[in-house]
């Protein structure tokens, strides 16, 4: 018998935290479409006439905090 | 009130011995209803809120009955003022009804919103022309980036480096201390290609906010919005996630600086002996704004499907227990609870949110306004 309640009692538990949970996310998603009106900005698109004009581009450099490659580039 | 000379445009000093006003730097004597009006500035009547401190310029004959942006009925004529003429003005190409029409649509479909909301005063409808500083900005910048390409156990940081510039052309940043940042920069954007050269007659029938904030004052956020937006793009040509920038040496130049109106819808209204303020973009219709929502009913429709839920859930929980069919009831059960806990995480932060964008629209912006004039800031 306090097997079987104490079950209950987890199953009760759980099923409101999940059953709760979920409705309070949706209405919560509802409540934001609803209620919360024009949320973008200006982007550089809309102050830039060309797109950014990127002189250089290097990827997979060093860690420039690392002391080691900056010694090696200062004795270079 | 400072007068200026029309032949040399400096400041007039009142003369007593010749009862005229005199230019201290060219000799010319004027009536002093004779004045002629400087070609950069127009008169305009000033009207003062009592509530809240907010200054409209009117130019032409207006009957007045609130304040667009604190809702009262409680503003006033002050004085006729020689206004600052703008070099520029976006003007209104959304009619009023239009704009009312947006914001209808809007809150009709708003089944958290109050009915007295949705029903609201069309006379509460006031276009208001924004005053704005434009920024014409040179900014270069040579950045590190880091980022992460991959996922899971392939998941590995990179560096990267960029150097990049870009002129930014009309930045816009309001000159008023009435409307936050966050909501003018909400309206944007504003197509310039339909900005004309500033004439008068634009302003008739609509009340034109003054400026003031100085465009020295706005230089730095300038810069930091220049900043964010370079930012932003520069991340962009990165290919990883998570990017963000550990070193960058920054170079720019404010090359120019224009005063411009913009045109923008205003709704005032009261809830709850609250004022809030929704505004419409006069150029594009986007309506921006938090509106605030029915606790009663968002606490309804949490409870009622809840409980419904809730009573299903048990019993098949119950059921799946009682059966001993699992095999890990502690794993289901935390599993359970970590679900339960990411929904309860979720709905935070999109009420957050609402109630962040609600915050801004609440006119809350002008009482600081008001205390910092009665301060003589």
């Amino acid at each position: 018998m306090a097997y079987t309640i104490f079950i209950f009692f987890i199953a009760f538990i759980l099923g409101n935290l999940f059953c709760f949970g979920l409705t309070f996310m949706i209405v919560s998603m509802l409540v934001k479409r609803s209620n919360d009106h024009g949320n973008s900005k200006g982007t550089f698109a809309d102050f830039n006439r060309q797109p950014l004009h990127v002189t250089q581009k290097r990827d997979d450099v060093a860690d420039p905090n690392d002391l080691a490659y900056i010694a090696s580039l200062n004795k270079k | 009130m400072i007068l200026y000379c029309a032949n040399c445009g400096k400041p007039l000093v009142y003369n007593p011995a010749k009862n005229k006003m005199e230019c201290p730097s060219c000799g010319s004597l004027y009536e002093a209803e004779h004045i002629p009006e400087p070609e950069d500035t127009m008169k305009c009547n000033i009207y003062t809120c009592t509530a809240c401190g907010a200054e409209l310029a009117i130019n032409g004959v207006e009957a007045s009955t609130f304040c667009a942006y604190c809702g009262q009925p409680t503003i006033v004529f002050s004085r006729v003022s020689s206004e600052t003429k703008p070099k520029y003005i976006l003007p209104f190409s959304i009619p009023k009804q239009q704009a009312v029409t947006a914001i209808r649509q809007r809150l009709k479909k708003g089944f958290f919103i109050s009915g007295s909301i949705k029903n609201f005063d069309v006379e509460r409808v006031r276009g208001i022309y924004i005053p704005y500083w434009l920024f014409d900005i040179h900014y270069e910048d040579q950045q590190y980036l880091k980022g992460y390409v991959g996922s899971g156990d392939d998941e590995k940081e990179v560096f990267f480096y960029r150097e990049a510039d870009c002129d930014f052309e009309r930045l816009t940043l309001d000159a008023s201390k009435q409307l936050n940042d966050e909501s003018s920069q909400r309206l944007e954007p504003y197509h310039m290609q339909a900005l004309q050269t500033f004439d008068i007659s634009y302003l008739s029938g609509f009340y034109a906010d003054r400026y003031d904030v100085s465009v020295e004052q706005l230089e730095p956020l300038a810069i930091e919005r220049a900043k964010d937006l370079f930012n932003t793009a520069v991340r962009g040509t990165v290919k990883a996630h998570d990017v963000i920038t550990v070193q960058s040496s920054p170079r720019y130049q404010i090359r120019n600086a224009e005063y411009a109106l913009f045109p923008a819808w205003f709704l005032t209204f009261r809830y709850q002996q609250k004022p809030y303020t929704i505004l419409v973009n006069g150029q594009t219709g986007k309506v921006i704004g938090g509106v605030p929502y029915s606790k009663g009913k968002v606490i309804a429709s949490i409870v009622i499907p809840g409980l419904i839920l809730s009573f299903f859930a048990v019993l098949i929980l119950f059921g799946i227990y009682i059966s001993d069919t699992l095999d890990s009831p502690a794993k289901f059960s935390f599993s359970l609870f970590f679900l339960s806990a990411v929904f309860f995480g979720v709905g935070l932060v999109k009420f957050h949110k609402v109630k962040k964008s609600i915050e801004l629209t609440e006119s809350q912006t002008t009482d600081a306004y008001v205390k910092e004039r009665q301060e003589g800031v």
